[in-house]
């Protein structure tokens, strides 16, 4: 699947689950391990991303993305 | 006067006694014997070494207190049993100091009547010291400490459902991060799972998820330790799938859910998911269907309207999560997709008592430093397994096949009346009504034994005093007349009630046992007359076995329908007792065609068979009538 870019909040959602919610709305999990740096409730950061269909949690909170490039704003 | 109060404070106290009894759940046994010496004789004290050496046995004072009192016990030599075996039925093999002996109960009656017969000038006590055990059989509490903070067990209503189940012979799988043997699932059976992760046989938990739902499903119940779990004598299969973070692929997944199948997994659990399908996960899920399993799984945590997959599948079970409150929680996925809800905790995450009391609490590992924690969770997740419990108690009831299953599942839900959103699929789990319907239409050995002690008939007394009536064509009677109402029951599909239970009885037996009580200075008639069944009591004056043919008949049983069928309750008396009365004018008929007035042997058969085939015909017609106003 094709990356996708934009800006969001990193935050970590009441069941434990890191997450990014895009500024659009839709509310990602990270894919893990990942930039301990990213993790940080309230982090704005401008991100890179690939989503993984083929990934599955227990979290169950959105669509599992695995980060390639972020940076904080 | 004093005379009546007497009779009133001794049925009293005879139903107070009958009604608590326990029947067979007190089981007496020994495991050495105690004695009380006669003051330090040295003579006895030296015979006493004499047996205890002959029998293995090993003397201990009892305790100090008691040993003032020269108490003693003899128990297997413990300085020689370090190949101490358990062996089945309650049997213990030592390896003493000089053979191999097995503690069977028929050996200490043995060495218990020897003790007797040689200490007898010295010890005038020599008891069996009996450990008394009670078999926990619902109900009822459990004693685990902390199944007082465990409100998700009393919301889906439990402890009724053990009475019936505790999930045994039937094995879930748990596809998750692992499941570790935690102190609190000592007692529950495991049979071995795999690692996708690493591909290897280890399959603890790194993260805690997997034994937390685990926990949930079959945590080791009334074992005077942390919590409960809903199918705790079912077996768990762990298969892990997920990594120490949670994730896992897909592909992994898929391969779990065939392990399971493949191992004979009757049910699985998962407790993951996410918003994507896959090929390959419909794939296994339908391999595993096919083979006979129920699948459960969880709706997802993100509030979203639409179940995650695979919950999403029509073949899964998927499960939103329900908070204390019997509302959705706050994160619960809902709509297309949730067949039914569970409990999952509803927590704020401050972290305070109270907020950690809305969560889910099991045993499990802290991800951080692998240490054993009870802990609070919530989710989806936890919602799934309770699910996967009730199925396991399903499956146990004799309820096999998937659509079976989740049929029973949402049949027996406690529905909720306003939900546009589909928050709650069918409802809300119920795991009593789930185990009743799935128990309906099998002759459960629980409801006859639960029968059986509610009556008394498990009372000691019933086998010493009953001596005076016909004992066998009685229980002949009671067990005939329980089929009858059972295929009644399933045919008409009403609920087996008490009032019906009591027709029957009152109808066939009687509480015959009092028929053969003498108590002195009390009027006899009374015991004569509540010791009869309903065709008896045209006798009980006559002090004759002889039947009256007024109330051997099908008039008393018309009379009592006549009159009681305008009452909800006690128009099942009246059926219950018309059904009875059918079977025990049969049984007499066949066995003993007695008649006061009809001597002939043959016309006193033909009169008693042709009022039992109209009682039965009074019972079919009303219980048709009626059948269809209850249920």
């Amino acid at each position: 699947m094709t990356e996708l870019q934009f800006t969001g909040t990193v935050r970590k959602s009441p069941l434990g689950a890191w997450t990014i919610e895009a500024d659009g709305g839709t509310v990602y999990e990270l894919a893990q391990p990942v930039d301990r740096r990213l993790l940080q409730t309230g982090l704005r950061v401008k991100l890179t991303g690939k989503p993984r269909p083929d990934l599955m949690s227990m979290h169950m909170v959105g669509t599992i993305l695995e980060v390639v490039h972020f940076e904080a704003i | 006067m004093k005379k009546l109060l007497a009779v009133c404070l001794f049925f009293g106290a005879l139903f107070w006694v009958l009604s608590n009894y326990r029947g067979l759940a007190d089981q007496g046994q020994f495991s050495s014997i105690a004695l009380e010496l006669n003051n330090n004789s040295p003579a006895g004290m030296a015979l006493l070494k004499q047996v205890a050496q002959k029998y293995d046995l090993e003397i201990s004072p009892t305790s100090n207190a008691v040993n003032q009192m020269n108490v003693v016990t003899l128990s297997p030599n413990s300085q020689c049993d370090s190949n101490k075996q358990k062996l089945p039925e309650g049997t213990v093999r030592y390896s003493t100091c000089t053979r191999l002996v097995d503690f069977t109960n028929e050996h200490w009656q043995e060495i218990l009547t020897a003790v007797r017969q040689e200490l007898k000038e010295y010890a005038p006590t020599i008891e069996p010291n009996y450990q008394y055990k009670i078999d926990f059989i619902g109900d009822t509490k459990p004693n685990d400490p902390m199944y007082g903070k465990q409100w998700n067990l009393r919301a889906i209503n439990i402890e009724k459902a053990w009475t019936r189940t505790k999930g045994k012979g039937v094995t879930v799988a748990v596809i998750d991060t692992g499941v570790s043997k935690v102190e609190d699932l000592q007692n529950t059976e495991f049979v071995e799972g795999y690692n996708f992760v690493d591909n290897n046989t280890d399959t603890r938990d790194d993260q805690g998820h997997g034994t937390h739902v685990a926990g949930t499903i079959a945590q080791s119940t009334n074992n005077n330790l942390g919590v409960a779990g809903i199918a705790y004598e079912a077996k768990i299969m762990p298969i892990k799938v997920l990594d120490r973070f949670g994730g896992g692929t897909v592909v992994n997944i898929a391969k779990g859910i065939r392990f399971a199948a493949d191992k004979g997994a009757n049910i699985i659990n998962l407790s993951l998911g996410g918003p994507g399908e896959s090929a390959i996960l419909k794939e296994a899920i339908d391999y595993a269907y096919d083979k006979g399993v129920t699948i459960v799984a969880a709706a997802g945590n993100s509030d979203y309207n639409g179940a995650f997959y695979p919950a999403r599948y029509p073949k899964v079970i998927g499960v939103s999560a329900l908070a204390p409150s019997g509302r959705k929680a706050f994160y619960s996925n809902y709509g297309p997709g949730v067949d039914i809800s569970a409990p999952g905790g509803d927590m704020k995450g401050t972290g305070t008592p109270e907020d950690q009391a809305g969560g889910i609490l099991q045993n499990t590992i802290d991800p951080e430093t692998g240490k054993e924690v009870y802990e609070s969770y919530q989710g989806t997740s936890m919602a799934s397994p309770h699910v996967a419990g009730v199925s396991a108690l399903i499956y146990a009831m004799g309820v096999t096949k998937p659509a079976e299953v989740a049929n029973v599942l949402q049949q027996s839900v406690l529905k909720v009346e306003d939900d546009p959103h589909n928050y709650y699929g069918a409802g809300m789990l119920d795991a009593n009504q789930a185990v009743e319907l799935a128990g309906k239409g099998k002759l459960n050995f629980f409801d006859f034994f639960r029968w059986l002690r509610d009556n008394g008939y498990l009372s000691p007394r019933f086998w010493i005093d009953g001596g005076l009536v016909s004992i066998p064509l009685k229980i002949l009677v009671l067990v005939v007349s329980y089929l009858v109402a059972w295929f009644l029951q399933n045919y008409f599909g009403f609920r087996w009630n008490w009032s019906f239970n009591n027709g029957v009885f009152f109808g066939g037996a009687g509480l015959f046992l009092l028929r053969g009580f003498y108590v002195f200075d009390l009027p006899q008639f009374p015991f004569r007359i509540m010791g009869s069944s309903i065709p008896e009591l045209g006798n009980v004056f006559m002090d004759t076995t002889a039947l009256n043919p007024i109330t051997a008949s099908v008039v008393i049983p018309f009379l009592l329908l006549l009159f009681l069928l305008g009452h909800s309750q006690w128009k099942w008396f009246a059926i219950g007792s018309a059904v009875s009365m059918s079977v025990y004018l049969t049984a007499y008929a066949i066995f003993a065609p007695h008649l006061l007035w009809i001597t002939d042997i043959s016309s006193a058969r033909a009169f008693l068979m042709v009022n039992a085939l109209l009682c039965l015909g009074l019972a079919y017609l009303s219980a048709k009538a009626e059948s269809g106003k209850v249920y």
